[in-house]
């Protein structure tokens, strides 16, 4: 059995940058009154037993702590998370900064500094407009969609009129890596660091009638790298690279209200960095791609209705013009993947005669492929803090993305939390 | 013998009564906060709003929510399941009238630890649907409350969010006959039975005991479409405060459905006027 310990180190200057202004804001807040700094947390386990990986169960003991004070000047939050994870083979050790950020609060301008996430749309889960932090997908079986948090400074202007424009400079944060890809085992070339910026800008406005419309514009680094395979001299002839490159992103959400609910279109047009080690040639010299070229849309359509008894439920068409929403790569090299159309449920009902219970459904439905990702979870609360849950995921299908995430999230879950 | 006197929206500007607001926020008839009472003026005025027709009631009551006030008050919410299990929440409402109709109310959870900076701001404006939005700090952004979902479970209370945010108006949905008065708690009470006028209303009967005084219903009663009861609404402890504002020490809804109760008892109330920012997109994501 092997061991391995992880302290990821908060970016030195982002935590210079929130020390300092802890140490302004602090004084500034007690000139204004504002509430007492507070420490919140929460500690949980979790027993994943997985039944189509051969390393065969997971099991995770997590702890989450937060500081944070806020006044009408501006405030601060602080989260460190930790994580002690054991498999048949290896156990983890974790720690890691997670939210950690200073907030600002002029006349008309709200600024938020540090490691943060910038979470733009109207779609419920899967946000096409929001490319500053990268997002596990598979995270969506959790029932709480979880973004990497980034260092950013984010600024928004808000007018009278209840329009408002935010603008955003980030420094690039890699993604983990998709578990059982083509990429594993490859370590691809970063970004050097005075090119690792991200910029995106977002306009919102009131529309007639009530609801908002935001435009979006951002030129980021993309979540995963691009992969091909290149010919080389020796054995195994074919030699796979990746690198991460750029894209530029123009997007717009809207969400309003109809009869019976609240309807939403989400909508991006994506435009990556061509690369020449993407350009498939007809010598045998060239590289065979695994990542598309090509610019592509990304469409979310989606409507709620919460039924009488209190059952809620959502359905979003997701259209994906790069192909699978699970696997970046192409399924067979040199062969781009064709757009894929999913339908994602979510559904949320409390128990009428125990309300202290409550159970969720996702489903995540590739309706080209016929596969599809369902992930169901009864949870119980039998005190005030404490919340028991037990769930269970099924990977169905035979496509190579659902083959991919099949061992990592195929299985049972149980476990419980202690917020505090 | 006293007389009661409905004071212009102007007027009760300056006394918002918070606790009342509490009330009629709590207690989907936002209604019933500017009750407030005066010396008696003269006894034929007083005979003449000693009986009112069952109609003037209700619309004394849902008027009175046009004619509202502002301010500021900390909650206490604790949701007592069938089993008898507790769960206690901590909130803070602040709420907003430009006396026009426009009401707007925020709430935000400040305990327990898992819910914490959770926000939920209703914006209603006159002559048109009140909108919604639920701010989770796990989401990081908001989220648009409307059609069905407004009739959705809020925040694992008895209360849904349509309720929650006052959006409920008696007066333009049912029509009310009055049946025999009554007394409760020693406060002599008129009765009303509320009939819907259309099938858009939510329930197919309403029972209504108003206290007779300050015009707040001290029981609703909500009966189904098949004349099932469903909930129960009862406001405890009235009583006069220092500055002559009627106002309950608890509110408990009963739901007589799932066997779970809402109590909400008010700890701490102010009567400032909130700053109208507080009512906006931006402040929800701070």
């Amino acid at each position: 059995m092997s061991g391995r310990s992880v302290y990821c180190r908060p970016q030195p200057a982002a935590l210079v940058l929130i020390l300092t202004s802890w140490c302004v804001l602090v004084a500034l807040a007690a000139a204004a009154g504002s509430q007492a700094a507070e420490l919140s947390g929460e500690v949980g386990y979790s027993f994943h037993y997985l039944t189509e990986a051969a390393d065969n169960y997971k099991s995770s003991l997590t702890g989450q702590l937060v500081f944070q004070s806020s006044s009408s000047l501006g405030g601060f939050y602080i989260e460190a998370k930790g994580k002690f994870e054991t498999q048949p083979n290896k156990t983890e050790k974790e720690w890691e900064l997670g939210q950690a950020y200073l907030d600002i609060y002029l006349e008309n301008i709200d600024i938020r500094a540090g490691n943060q996430t910038i979470n733009w749309g109207t779609a419920d889960g899967i946000n096409p407009t929001s490319t500053i932090n990268p997002q596990d997908l598979t995270s969506l079986t959790n029932m709480e969609p979880a973004w990497l948090p980034v260092p950013a400074v984010r600024a928004s202007y808000y007018f009278d009129s209840g329009a408002a424009l935010t603008g955003v400079v980030a420094r690039h944060k890699a993604a983990d890596l998709p578990a059982n890809t083509q990429l594993a085992g490859i370590q691809p070339s970063e970004p050097k660091e005075a090119e690792r910026y991200e910029i995106a800008v977002r306009g919102e406005m009131p529309l007639p009638g009530g609801p908002q419309v935001y435009l979006t514009y951002s030129n980021t680094w993309e979540d995963y790298p691009v992969m091909w395979l290149q010919p080389v001299q020796s054995f195994p002839y074919l030699m796979p690279m990746a690198k991460y490159r750029r894209q530029q992103a123009f997007g717009v959400a809207t969400a309003t209200t109809y009869s019976s609910g609240v309807a939403w279109i989400e909508a991006a047009y994506k435009i990556p960095e061509k690369l020449s080690e993407l350009e498939m040639g007809t010598s045998p010299t060239s590289n065979l791609p695994l990542s598309g070229n090509d610019p592509y849309a990304q469409v979310v359509v989606g409507a709620d209705y919460t039924f009488t008894g209190g059952l809620y439920t959502s359905a979003q068409l997701f259209y994906n013009g790069q192909g699978s929403l699970l696997n970046p790569y192409f399924s067979a090299p040199g062969q781009p993947e064709k757009a894929h159309t999913y339908l994602i449920l979510n559904s949320r009902y409390t128990i009428t005669e125990a309300p202290d219970s409550q159970i969720e459904l996702m489903g995540l439905v590739d309706v080209n492929g016929k596969s599809s990702l369902l992930a169901t979870r009864y949870s119980f609360q039998p005190l005030q803090n404490l919340k028991l849950f037990a769930g269970y995921v099924l990977a169905k299908g035979e496509q190579n993305d659902i083959k991919m995430v099949r061992p990592q999230l195929q299985g049972w879950l149980i476990g419980a939390t202690y917020s505090f | 013998m006293k007389r009661t006197k409905w004071i212009s929206t102007r007027s009760y500007r300056r006394f918002p009564a918070l606790a009342q607001v509490v009330v009629m926020s709590i207690s989907f008839l936002l209604a019933v906060t500017c009750c407030i009472t005066f010396p008696p003026l003269n006894a034929a005025a007083a005979a003449a709003a000693a009986e009112p027709s069952a109609q003037e009631i209700l619309d004394s009551i849902s008027s009175s929510n046009i004619l509202s006030g502002n301010g500021q008050a900390t909650l206490e919410m604790t949701v007592v399941s069938k089993q008898g299990r507790k769960k206690v929440q901590q909130l803070e409402l602040y709420r907003r009238d430009d006396g026009k109709g426009n009401v707007s109310q925020l709430l935000v959870f400040t305990a327990p630890a898992d819910i914490k900076g959770t926000k939920f701001l209703s914006i209603g404006t006159a002559g048109k649907e009140t909108q919604m939005w639920l701010y989770m700090p796990t989401l990081g952004r908001e989220r648009l409350i409307s059609g069905s979902a407004t009739q959705g479970q809020f925040m694992g209370t008895d209360f849904t969010y349509e309720e929650i945010s006052g959006a409920i108006s008696f007066s333009a949905e049912y029509t009310a006959k009055r049946l025999a008065d009554t007394t409760k708690d020693k406060l002599s009470c008129y009765v009303l039975e509320l009939t819907p006028k259309s099938d858009k209303a939510k329930y197919g009967r309403l029972k209504l005991v108003v206290h007779k005084e300050s015009r707040i219903p001290l029981v609703i009663e909500f009966f189904n479409r098949a004349g099932k009861a469903e909930k129960t609404l009862t406001l405890d402890g009235l009583h006069k405060s220092q500055d002559g504002i009627w106002q309950p020490k608890t509110i408990i809804l009963n739901n007589l459905s799932s066997g779970s109760s809402t109590i909400i008892d008010i700890l701490q109330e102010s009567r400032e006027e909130v700053s109208e920012e507080m009512f906006t997109l931006r402040y929800l994501r701070r």
